[in-house]
């Protein structure tokens, strides 16, 4: 695995939003390889990068400097509708919050991709409808969203980031708005498509999901402070002694366990006191991103 | 791909049904309105020109009046006239157009007041008393029965009368031999006119007319406007010469005053044409103006359709579409928008069309081409306002626009 090129090479890639004392920097030089067939858990407190790297990765975002390369050719300078054709042929996404039209059935949901690749209406609704039932929902080809269960929405969501047939799926949270059953059966869809040598990226704040990654990456302050690889089925020993720590299931107290789980952690390595103000700066601002966000 | 921007559009059109209504309204009435009035205006340039087109070269037409523009439409514009300026030709000016040099006949239509009775109908057409001469002039042929001639019947009560006439009076096609009366006098119905299929350029609706000879019109008393008088040079080329005399010999009559018209059929057509331009130019201008506000309409819609979608927007952006693709699905709403407004415009003129038919003597005539360019407007008015909003769909940033509520 370690001969083979990396299918995602990040290379000092760093994002900054505003400019002068407004700076925030959401990416800190980070690098990152990542192989084909990898289940990455991104793990880390709110405003800690990770919705950033993915919208990196998936090409919604471009990064403000360093290199950016998508199976060995740098994507990250390449024009809009470029980037776009790329995503669509190589990255399927799956939000936290579904994010299908809603006046459009699951069928057509799952066909729209295919659509923007001019892939013709009758081969585009097969396609379709295979992705539906490789997620075994093809008794629900013609409901509407409002007419399915948010597992079954996330399901189709699954099914149109598959049927582009992409490399890599990207999930920011794909089990945030679901319940535990529903939660499982996805893990378990994302699981089989790993299996199937598909590249997947997962965001999530439930250490107990991370059990169905082959490594791990937490991420504070916008760097990756820590990268593991586990094997499948295990938590990392790092992650079960803090999930040991809160055992319970509530969302905040999830959160909570993330950050327990950090503190146990030994600081990146600082190499001066110059070093370590920024930071504290860097905190700050992270701890502000975090108090917009609960405002909302 | 314009054929899935057309899918699209026609969902998110179907999702709003009664806001894209709203919007197509601008349109619908802007193309409805220029196709009407075009319509309007072909119809009575046609029938104008072909009366015109079948009145021989050798005639001159003098009416009452001086008219600054001369016009043709329809017998109320010129009845209105004519009671502004009554009695400004008399019968000596009929009888005197006769003695002109070269002048082969000369042929009055007037009007007699009064309403045609039988037994309990009434009909409130034209009573006009003429010569024997006016189908000829008129190009009218009978259907049945004959017109009467100018020796011997001249004194009698005879009439001839048009088809609407005799359909709604007598309630038979053809009531020879039965009699009508005008001012308590019988006049026995001696023909009866073909259907005439248009308006005339003597401005007379041959249809709901009664003729009767001008002798015996004199003989029941009441008043006899003079309409017009035909006066018909012997051949084409004196023409001239004899609508100049003809005009000297009525400013003597009429004491040094020039308080009539002369037209020749040159004449007519060339002022029929520039009230047609005119009427072209005005509407021109009531298109433009339309279509800027329908335009503006759209654009208004499409600004908020785009603001209101932007999740959606991000989403399409998220699993692949091209800013260029989103430009033009947005583009292609707003151009399909406008054009549903153009098509249900062309609808919506062509029921008016036929409630002017039915409702009035008018008959639009709706050309291809009036249609055509009113669909090719609505279709430049569609994407030039579709531009705008699209662009802005297409730059927004689809990381934004996921995280937003809509």
């Amino acid at each position: 695995m370690a001969e083979q090129r990396p299918i995602i090479s990040i290379e000092d890639v760093s994002k900054v939003y505003g400019f002068g004392d407004a700076t925030t920097v959401a990416l800190d030089e980070v690098s990152l390889d990542i192989n084909k067939g990898e289940f990455i858990a991104v793990m880390g407190p709110s405003g800690s990068g990770k919705t950033t790297l993915m919208n990196i990765i998936g090409m919604l975002d471009r990064p403000s400097h360093g290199i950016y390369k998508l199976n060995g050719r740098d994507v990250s300078r390449q024009k809009r509708n470029k980037q776009a054709k790329t995503r669509r042929d190589n990255i399927g996404y799956i939000f936290q919050s579904f994010n299908l039209l809603p006046r459009l059935t699951a069928l057509e949901n799952v066909a729209l991709p295919l659509a923007y690749k001019r892939v013709p209406q009758t081969r585009r609704l097969k396609a379709a409808a295979r992705a539906l039932d490789q997620v075994g929902l093809s008794d629900k080809e013609y409901n509407l969203p409002t007419q399915l269960s948010g597992g079954q929405l996330q399901r189709v969501a699954i099914a149109r980031a598959l049927v582009n047939g992409p490399s890599i799926i990207i999930a920011d949270e794909p089990t945030g708005n679901l319940d535990s059953t529903s939660a499982r059966v996805v893990m378990e869809l994302l699981s089989e498509i790993h299996k199937l040598g598909n590249t997947v990226l997962m965001v999530t704040h439930n250490p107990s999901l991370t059990r169905y990654a082959d490594r791990i990456l937490y991420m504070l302050d916008g760097s990756i402070v820590y990268d593991e690889a586990s094997a499948v089925g295990e938590m990392p020993t790092r992650v079960q002694r803090a999930v040991q720590a809160l055992r319970t299931s509530d969302d905040d107290e999830k959160l909570a366990s993330v950050s327990a789980m950090m503190e146990t952690m030994p600081e990146p390595k600082s190499s001066d006191d110059e070093d370590k103000g920024k930071k504290k700066k860097r905190r700050k601002s992270a701890r502000k991103k975090r108090g917009k966000k609960a405002k909302k | 791909m314009w054929n899935e921007y057309r899918k699209m559009a026609f969902t998110s059109i179907r999702g709003a049904k009664f806001r894209s209504a709203l919007t197509m309204f601008g349109i619908i009435i802007g193309v409805s309105s220029v196709v009407t009035i075009v319509s309007l205006g072909e119809g009575v340039k046609q029938q104008v020109t072909t009366q015109a087109g079948e009145i021989s070269d050798s005639l001159v037409v003098i009416r009452p009046g001086k008219e600054q523009e001369a016009s043709a439409f329809s017998l109320d514009v010129l009845r209105t006239y004519v009671d502004n300026n009554t009695g400004s030709l008399s019968e000596k000016d009929w009888q005197d157009t006769l003695e002109v040099d070269n002048v082969s006949s000369s042929v009055p239509v007037g009007i007699v007041s009064g309403i045609a009775t039988f037994e309990d109908a009434e009909y409130n057409g034209n009573i006009i008393a003429s010569t024997a001469r006016l189908p000829r002039l008129l190009n009218q042929n009978i259907e049945f029965g004959e017109y009467f001639t100018d020796s011997g019947s001249t004194k009698k009560k005879v009439a001839v009368i048009g088809r609407d006439v005799a359909e709604q009076l007598f309630g038979e096609n053809v009531p020879i031999g039965k009699s009508l009366q005008i001012r308590g006098e019988k006049f026995i119905v001696q023909g009866v006119f073909e259907q005439q299929d248009s308006g005339t350029f003597a401005a007379i609706n041959i249809n709901n007319s009664i003729m009767i000879p001008y002798e015996s019109a004199k003989d029941i008393g009441g008043n006899i406007q003079l309409l017009q008088i035909y006066v018909e040079a012997e051949d084409a080329t004196q023409v001239d010469a004899v609508s100049d005399d003809v005009r000297e010999t009525l400013i003597k009559n009429h004491a040094g005053q020039e308080d009539f018209t002369i037209l020749e059929r040159e004449e007519a057509l060339e002022a029929t044409n520039a009230v047609f331009y005119q009427l072209t130019v005005f509407t021109a201008g009531v298109a433009f103006i339309s279509f800027i506000v329908g335009g503006i309409g759209i654009m208004n819609i499409m600004f908020a359709t785009v603001s209101e979608r932007t999740r959606e927007i991000g989403i399409r952006k998220a699993i692949g579409a091209t800013n260029s693709q989103i430009l033009g699905q947005f583009v292609m709403e707003s151009a399909l928008l406008s054009i549903l407004g153009g098509f249900f415009g062309v609808l919506l003129a062509f029921v008016a069309n036929a409630i002017i038919r039915v409702t009035t003597d008018l008959q639009p005539v709706t050309t291809w081409q009036v249609v055509a360019i009113a669909a090719g407007l609505s279709v430049v008015t569609g994407i030039v306002s579709g531009i705008l909003p699209a662009a802005k769909a297409a730059a927004k940033d689809p990381i934004a626009s996921l995280r937003t509520d809509a």
